[in-house]
């Protein structure tokens, strides 16, 4: 099952001068797939508590078949730091769910002290990721103070506590609302999808920014502004999609048959459009504005129509199989990302990764002593 | 003592650059020889950490010192470093195609019976759990919100209301529910004929249902069936149900990415249409024994589904979920018809024979 090709898409790369190290996936949909469904039986019938064990196995899977000159990647994490980190997090929902349950207003309060929390938590967890990843035996690092994550997320912060200080709309006269009343309702939706962007493009920036192989500091260029211009974009799609969606729906009335063909088709369709889009362009716009050591650039060459069509493949084939097919979905996806990025060096990769040398002390925080938290953002 | 020497043949980092150089490690009796061009070193078999073996990556063996060998030759490791057998248990589970088979068995098998039983048996035991006040809550809370969204004042005449209201009374106190069960009458809007059970036991029925379902002894039979909903706290449970699947969902789906988490929707989505089914049925059984316990017809109830299905009633009389009432619009209305109307016509058979 391991193909050992590696289709370099395209090949016509900007800086065509550099040799170029392509990386490639080289994990298997079956082999995989046996990973797969003993973790996730193992995990359903320990009532999740192997789960994090499962976690480790599948990011070992995916990290230790990533190869680019002729090494592969590893992960380090923990399985019990892991299990701590997902008990907090329990705990946590928890208490906002019986928080909201009591009242929306007492969920909120929760949800502000979380948030407050959060630039913690998140230095925390790209602390212990970046830690526990290495390449040729040498570790990445992250490290930023609470102020600087704050830097990033407080746009969040200050929307869960305007939310909270804003009054609740009333619904006593019964009446429909009016337009000024129907912004008022949709006006968190849209701050929301305002303000992620750059939330987002605030975080790569910090993450990069704050990071390091081995000694060797990694930079990024990419502005806010460039991902705000994509997630624009992003959003067009989707609202193209949503309208085809309603258009979708009101044919029911009219051809039932084909409208129940369309509205599945549709939904998989835009989600795969919009994710594949959203996801090509980010990690393209991450990958080639990053600079390693001042030196060494990435190359990502992600097409956001090859990807779509992954991702559509991916969806209906997962829904057509109750999910079943995914980690054949997982490897697909992995296959391509790789197959289109590559490190471009300007002199010998080999010699100037080897003179790269390893941090020596890991703070207790990146070692999560203490505990991980997987927050995917 | 005759030592057999195994010898692997490796990629090894010294840990503090990421220089890679080939060095042969010759294992004998306890002690592993790394040597390569530049490095040799000599240390105990047990000092040597093996990673566990996981699908085709390279074995990596780790060293006191910080620095780690990487190899593809797994049978040597195993064979060197038999102490850690350990690290091979759960490659050997998952990449065995009977344990792979028989996990996967019992998973479908697991998913299934947590769905159709386990969802439904916690949401009725955490639902006994929760204390009424909270329920009754909600209850405010959500006709409010659809009373925002959705519903007008009824233009329902009063003498129509009075005797609604007297047989529902009726209804209620020979069902034993507590006296803060309520019908309230509304114009439906856009909804149309319909009557909702919301938690805590607040019954609204709106005007439309009283113009589809035109025989009076119908719509009391379809408030019996709303009754049903309230004791046996079908919203409550449904809201449950709803979350407990989709962090189910989430927690098995969540794992393949948040793309697999689109895929997920679809499943949940059908899960959905199936809970409320089943919830139809028990409201549905509750209302004929009420409706006999009353001197009145189970058959009423058939009646009012055939009158409420012909007038091609956007879903059928009872949503018990006050979020659904909000996203009936964006549903079809041939998704209700099509879902339930063979389970009208089961309902309308069940009828029949409670009838008998």
């Amino acid at each position: 099952m391991n193909e050992s090709k590696s289709p370099m898409a395209g090949g016509a790369l900007p800086e065509a001068a550099q040799p170029t190290h392509p990386f490639r996936f080289t994990g298997g949909a079956s082999e995989y797939f046996g990973i797969w469904i003993v973790n996730l039986f193992l995990s359903i019938v320990t009532l999740g508590i192997y789960s994090p064990w499962a976690k480790v196995r599948k990011l070992r899977y995916f990290y230790g078949h990533t190869w680019v000159a002729d090494s592969n990647f590893e992960y380090h994490g923990n399985p019990v730091a892991i299990l701590k980190g997902r008990v907090i997090a329990l705990l946590a929902l928890a208490l906002y769910s019986g928080a909201s349950y009591y009242s929306p207003k007492t969920g909120q309060g929760v949800l502000i002290v979380l948030a407050v929390v959060a630039p913690w938590l998140i230095a925390r967890s790209m602390a212990f990721n970046a830690f526990n990843s290495s390449y040729r035996e040498i570790r990445f690092h992250f490290k930023a103070r609470y102020q600087e994550v704050l830097g990033a997320v407080w746009p969040f912060i200050a929307m869960a506590v305007a939310f909270f200080l804003l009054p609740q709309f009333n619904f006593e006269e019964k009446r429909p609302p009016t337009p000024v009343e129907w912004v008022v309702i949709f006006l968190p939706l849209l701050a929301v999808a305002l303000i992620y962007p750059y939330i987002l493009g605030a975080i790569k920036r910090l993450q990069v920014n704050h990071s390091s192989y081995g000694r060797a500091p990694l930079s990024i260029s990419a502005s806010i502004g460039q991902f705000y211009r994509l997630y624009l974009i992003a959003y067009a799609i989707g609202l193209v999609g949503i309208l085809v969606l309603i258009l979708a729906v009101m044919m029911l009335v009219f051809i039932p048959v084909i409208g129940w063909l369309a509205i599945p088709f549709a939904y998989l369709f835009f989600g795969a459009w919009y994710m594949g889009y959203l996801r090509s362009r980010t990690t393209n716009l991450t990958f080639n504005s990053t600079t390693l050591d001042g030196r060494i650039k990435f190359v990502s060459n992600m097409l956001p129509m090859s990807l779509a069509k992954i991702y559509f493949v991916n969806l209906v084939v997962i829904s057509f199989t109750l999910g079943l097919m995914i980690p054949w979905a997982a490897v697909r996806v992995a296959r391509y990302r790789a197959s289109v990025l590559a490190l471009a060096a300007g002199s010998d990769l080999d010699s100037f990764v080897a003179a790269i040398g390893q941090q020596v002390t890991a703070t207790g925080e990146e070692m999560g002593e203490f505990f991980d938290v997987d927050l995917s953002l | 003592m005759a030592t057999t020497v195994t010898t692997i043949k490796a990629d090894y980092y010294d840990g503090k650059s990421s220089r890679r150089q080939q060095v042969t490690l010759a294992v004998a009796d306890r002690s592993v020889t790394v040597r390569g061009d530049d490095v040799e070193f000599v240390v105990s078999v047990t000092d040597v950490r093996i990673s566990p073996r996981l699908g085709g990556m390279p074995r990596r063996m780790e060293f006191p010192g910080g620095g780690a060998a990487l190899t593809q030759d797994h049978g040597a490791v195993d064979i060197a470093f038999a102490h850690s057998a350990r690290s091979t248990l759960a490659h050997r589970l998952e990449s065995h195609r009977g344990v792979i088979v028989v996990a996967l068995i019992l998973t479908i098998g697991l998913c299934w019976s947590g769905y159709r039983y386990g969802v439904p048996w916690a949401a009725r035991e955490v639902a006994a759990l929760l204390p009424a006040g909270l329920e009754a809550e909600l209850a405010e809370e959500s006709l409010k919100a659809i009373d925002g969204f959705v519903f007008r004042p009824s233009k329902l005449g009063a003498p129509r209301r009075t005797a609604l209201a007297r047989s529902f009374a009726e209804l209620r106190s020979a069902s034993g529910l507590p006296d803060s069960v309520r019908l309230e009458f509304r114009d439906g809007n856009w909804v149309g004929a319909n009557a909702l059970a919301l938690p805590g036991g607040v019954v609204v029925m709106t005007d439309q249902l009283v113009e589809v379902v035109t025989d009076e002894r119908q719509v009391i039979a379809v408030l019996a069936h709303e009754l049903g909903h309230i004791r046996h706290r079908h919203s409550l449970r449904y809201v449950l149900q709803d979350s407990m699947t989709a962090l189910l969902a989430m927690a098995i789906y969540g794992d393949a990415s948040a793309v697999a988490g689109i895929a997920a929707t679809v499943p949940t989505t059908l899960l959905h249409a199936q809970y409320s089914q089943n919830f139809e049925r028990e409201a549905d059984s509750y209302a004929f024994e009420l409706l006999k316990k009353t001197g009145r017809s189970p058959r009423e109830l058939g009646l009012a589904l055939r009158a409420l299905d012909q007038a091609g009633a956007k879903k059928n009389e009872a949503d018990n979920s006050p979020e659904a009432a909000a996203r009936k619009e964006k549903r079809s209305h041939d998704f209700g018809y099509l879902s339930t109307h063979p389970a009208t016509q089961d309902r309308i058979q069940a009828a029949e024979d409670a009838a008998r």
